[in-house]
């Protein structure tokens, strides 16, 4: 269908500390009918008058929706100079990643001065997890603000949770001595009706540091991945290093920093073991469940560096026996468990680890093998190997599923009848076949 | 000596152009590399462009050795500070490589004034000729380099690359820079080429024409869907740029076989695209390396094969079934083609390059053996998702491979559940089981004189 995507004029409205800034995002469809999609706010606490030089975080969260639709944008603020040309790379990116559901899409928009004030601050997002820790920690003396996204991993409807979070990443903040700048955005209620938010998410982030562009000159976003393992999310460092302007860098952190590091750093951080989140299952009465992969990765990382009993928002002992029973699949968790296991030195710790990632290591192979699936018995290497793997092979296979079984065994009856014959009877006590008599 | 400390390097005139030397005196002893190329009248070549290529030629080696790195010329600002996050890239893509981060200590360059041209690396693969094609109105020149890919010792073969490559420059209505160096004389001392410095290699060559040039153009390998570690990636490409140049990492949108539908459309790219390194024979493409095939099988499924008659030899589909896959980065360029020849209905085509791909698959799952075994028995839901011809394939290489074996195996686990095999028997072999246990019971019933075998059972393996 024709048309174009129109990002109205961001509009602040300020009340006292009190500010809302929000757009519109309507779909034109020409002879002067135009839908309303979306409007979209950030509600924060600022106590200057607030700024916003262009209109490039509402491009930047509007991009998904518009890329899903097909629909070029147009945007009345106008954006910093070289804007377009990172939209086109982003979207690039994003449809090389996300697939075909996805469609690159023209923009236009009128082109802003720079910004050029010289006592813009420095922030850093923080979600009081490992990376925003070691983030605030490691660049203390450079920040002069935390971001806090409300609405991001939490959904806004989890009242109860959100305030927890909230609270202790505002006693954090105040502990590491910065201000906590708390953004409240319903952006995920707007994503979410167009893509995947593991695909969208990290445009938020976007968006949030460029409508702070005439505050921050940079904002640092503490990496969960590492220059090895940036999987494709929109949390990526590729993606997420596009958000940076022409007037505003956008750093993303600590990429060459293990989470096992980062962990054994927390140390020099009383405030992160007073406050750390790590959860995602949101549990409504403690900021941590302690007994999901993270929860439990996180634990096992913080024992091996003695550091279990001392934070206080995770349970003080783990449960080994949860441990050895987790199933692992994904193999960039593979990876960050080996960390965990190569910096645990107790001998118990450790002799779990090691079981638990053999299982998960053989877990991905046969998940390889299986995905190969039929077409992999018509390769000539493969009877030898399948010779080597016979004898768990069969196993597998008489476990899982005995009719296929029965009706192998039965293919080869001629061959198999004498010692099938004789282990069952020798299974069933029955002196058939070759038992001497007892009388 | 316990440093890599590279000297102020010596700029001279010849006759052919302009030649550069560097010097870095080593903890092995002094090491030389060259670097010339074919512009005679250079604008002076200013220090702090000659800073930039030193750091991108010897940061890898200093950070290889463990040693720190000195630079005597001036290097610019911005790269010494992008210096710290290269060395994080490749030593989180490489640990067992470079070990550690080094100290890099150099002069600050004052800013210079970069050139005002665009230049686009080109060496006449699929990769250059989709970026030239790409940028064709913006771009003023394309540089060739003699000594990366094409070993300076082959000089009849260089003479046949340059001069079509000259042809196919002239056909673009491009200059082409040929530049020549024996920097891997150096740098295979210490380092691998592709996975670790062909990227550094290009840009102290970028940096050397920053005179002339404002930004030089890297023709990317892979999509954004394949960041795997690469010495020319998109991650670090870019961060080799001085202040008055700056790289760029292209065309990481198209897939190579959509990069190869682009150029099919231009005269210079059909009649002189170059894809091979080994050059087996001395030959342009030889038609019969890894490359040379699934270049070849990417044109066949697009219907184009006719139009390029650039290889040696006609495409073999028995060699490229056998093809032997070295690197991950090949997996997705097999699957697009196997994706196209399926779609153009080359079911023939589609058919070998899987099989391809299934060798790659037989050799990691033979290195994963062992996890393997010990996780089958407890694997998840895989076995019962597997297709029936795959797990009858399980058992038929097996009976193949050691008929007694998996009869001894089948009857294992077969014995677990005597009332189904009692069942089994005497559904499909009845007769067999009432004669040997009529047998058995007149045995028992014979006077025990007669009984003497009894104690005898019956050897597994017989028929």
């Amino acid at each position: 269908m024709p048309g174009k995507i129109v990002i109205t004029a961001p509009l602040i409205r300020q009340t006292g500390r009190h500010v809302i800034v929000s757009a519109d995002y309507l779909r034109d469809e020409g002879s002067g009918r135009s839908i309303l999609l979306h409007r979209a706010s950030f509600r924060f606490e600022w106590t200057k008058p607030f700024q916003l030089p262009g209109g490039e975080a509402f491009v930047t969260l509007g991009l998904v929706p518009a890329m899903r639709l097909g629909l070029p944008v147009f945007s009345e603020a106008p954006v910093a100079p070289g804007f377009a040309a990172q939209l086109e790379r982003l979207q690039d990116i994003m449809t090389v990643w996300f697939g075909g559901g996805l469609k690159t899409v023209g923009f236009t928009a009128p082109v802003r001065p720079l910004v050029t004030a010289r006592d813009r601050g420095t922030a850093a997002f923080f979600s009081g997890g490992v990376d925003s820790f070691h983030t605030a920690k490691t660049r203390r003396q450079e920040l002069t603000h935390l971001l806090f996204i409300d609405g991001f991993d939490i959904d806004l409807h989890q009242a109860t949770h959100r305030i927890m979070a909230r609270s202790h990443a505002e006693q954090a903040a105040s502990e590491l001595g910065l201000p906590l700048v708390i953004v409240e955005t319903d952006a995920r209620f707007f994503l979410d009706k167009y893509e995947n938010w593991h695909n969208a998410g990290g445009t938020v982030a976007g968006a949030i540091s460029q409508l702070f562009a005439a505050e921050f000159g940079r904002v640092h976003f503490g990496s969960s991945h590492v220059w090895r393992i940036d999987y494709r999310s929109s949390a990526s460092f590729l993606l997420v290093n596009q958000f940076g302007l022409a007037d505003q860098e956008f750093s993303v952190d600590a990429m060459g920093v293990s989470r096992q590091l980062k962990v054994a750093g927390l140390a020099e951080c009383p405030s992160a073991l007073r406050h750390l989140r790590v959860c995602w299952e949101m549990p409504a009465d403690r900021l941590n469940c302690g007994r999901c992969e993270k929860c439990l990765r996180t634990m096992v990382a913080l024992n091996a560096c003695g550091l279990l009993g001392a934070c206080r928002t995770l349970p003080p002992t783990i449960d080994w026996q949860q441990v050895s029973e987790m199933e692992i699949t994904k193999d960039y968790i593979l990876r960050m468990w080996n960390a965990v296991r190569s910096a645990t030195t107790e001998p118990e710790a450790r002799s779990v680890l090691d079981t638990m990632l053999r299982r998960a290591e053989a877990n991905v192979a046969a998940q390889r093998l299986w995905k190969a699936g039929k077409d992999l018995a018509e390769v000539p290497g493969w009877p030898v190997l399948a010779r080597k793997l016979g004898k768990p092979l069969l196993a597998t296979a008489w476990q899982r599923d005995r009719a296929w079984y029965l009706k192998k065994c039965r293919q080869h009856l001629k061959s198999l009848r004498e010692s099938l014959f004789a282990a069952a009877a020798r299974r069933a006590g029955a002196a058939i076949v070759g038992q001497p008599d007892p009388s | 000596m316990n440093a890599i400390t590279i000297l102020p390097p010596q700029i001279r005139s010849t006759s052919g152009g302009t030649e550069v030397i560097f010097v870095a005196r080593t903890p092995d002893g002094d090491a030389r590399v060259r670097v010339a190329h074919s512009l005679a009248d250079p604008p002076a070549i200013p220090p702090g462009m000659l800073g930039d290529a030193a750091m991108a030629l010897f940061l890898l080696p200093a950070m290889r050795l463990a040693v720190p790195l000195e630079i005597q010329s001036p290097v610019s600002a911005g790269l010494l500070e992008r210096a710290a996050v290269l060395q994080e890239i490749f030593g989180n893509w490489y640990p067992e490589t470079f070990k550690a981060a080094v100290t890099v200590r150099a002069p600050v360059a004052a800013a210079s004034t970069p050139g005002n041209a665009r230049g686009c690396f080109f060496s006449g693969g699929v990769d250059s000729f989709f970026s030239v094609l790409k940028h064709r109105a913006t771009l003023d020149r394309l540089v060739f380099v003699h000594g990366f890919d094409l070993p300076l010792s082959k000089t009849a073969l260089r003479q046949e690359v340059a001069s079509r490559l000259r042809a196919a420059a002239e056909t673009l209505k491009l200059p082409l820079l040929e530049v020549e160096t024996d920097v891997r004389e150096y740098s295979d001392r210490h380092l691998h080429w592709g996975s670790h410095f062909c990227g550094a290699a290009m840009a102290a060559v970028a940096h050397l024409l920053s005179p002339w040039l404002g930004e030089v153009i890297i023709p990317a390998t892979t999509t954004y869907a394949h960041l795997e570690p690469f010495g020319t990636h998109l991650y670090t490409d870019e961060r080799w740029a001085g202040d008055a140049l700056g790289i760029r990492h292209d065309g990481m949108e198209a897939r190579r076989i959509d990069k190869m539908r682009a150029i099919a459309t231009e005269d210079a790219a059909r009649c002189h695209l170059r894809v091979c390194w080994e050059n087996t024979g001395g030959q342009y493409n030889c038609g019969r390396c890894e490359k040379c095939l699934r270049t070849m099988a990417n044109l066949r499924a697009l219907g184009l094969l006719e139009a390029f008659p650039v290889f040696s030899e006609p495409l073999d589909l028995g060699r490229l079934a056998a093809m032997e896959v070295d690197h991950e980065l090949i997996i997705p360029f097999l699957d697009e083609t196997r994706e196209a020849a399926s779609a153009a209905g080359d079911e023939a085509l589609a058919g070998v390059v899987r099989r391809c791909q299934l060798n790659h698959e037989v050799r990691i799952l033979a290195r994963q053996l062992t996890p393997l075994r010990e996780a089958l028995p407890e694997a998840p839901e895989w076995i019962h998702k597997a297709a029936p011809r795959f797990r009858d394939a399980i058992l038929e290489a097996c009976w193949s491979q050691d008929p007694g074996w998996t009869r001894q195996e089948l009857s294992r686990h077969f014995a677990t559940d005597p009332d189904a095999a009692l069942n089994l028997l005497w559904k499909h072999d009845r007769w067999w089981l009432i004669r040997r246990t009529a047998f058995a019971w007149l045995r028992r019933r014979l006077p025990r004189r007669f009984r003497r075998s009894e104690a005898t059972p019956p050897p597994a393996d017989s028929p």
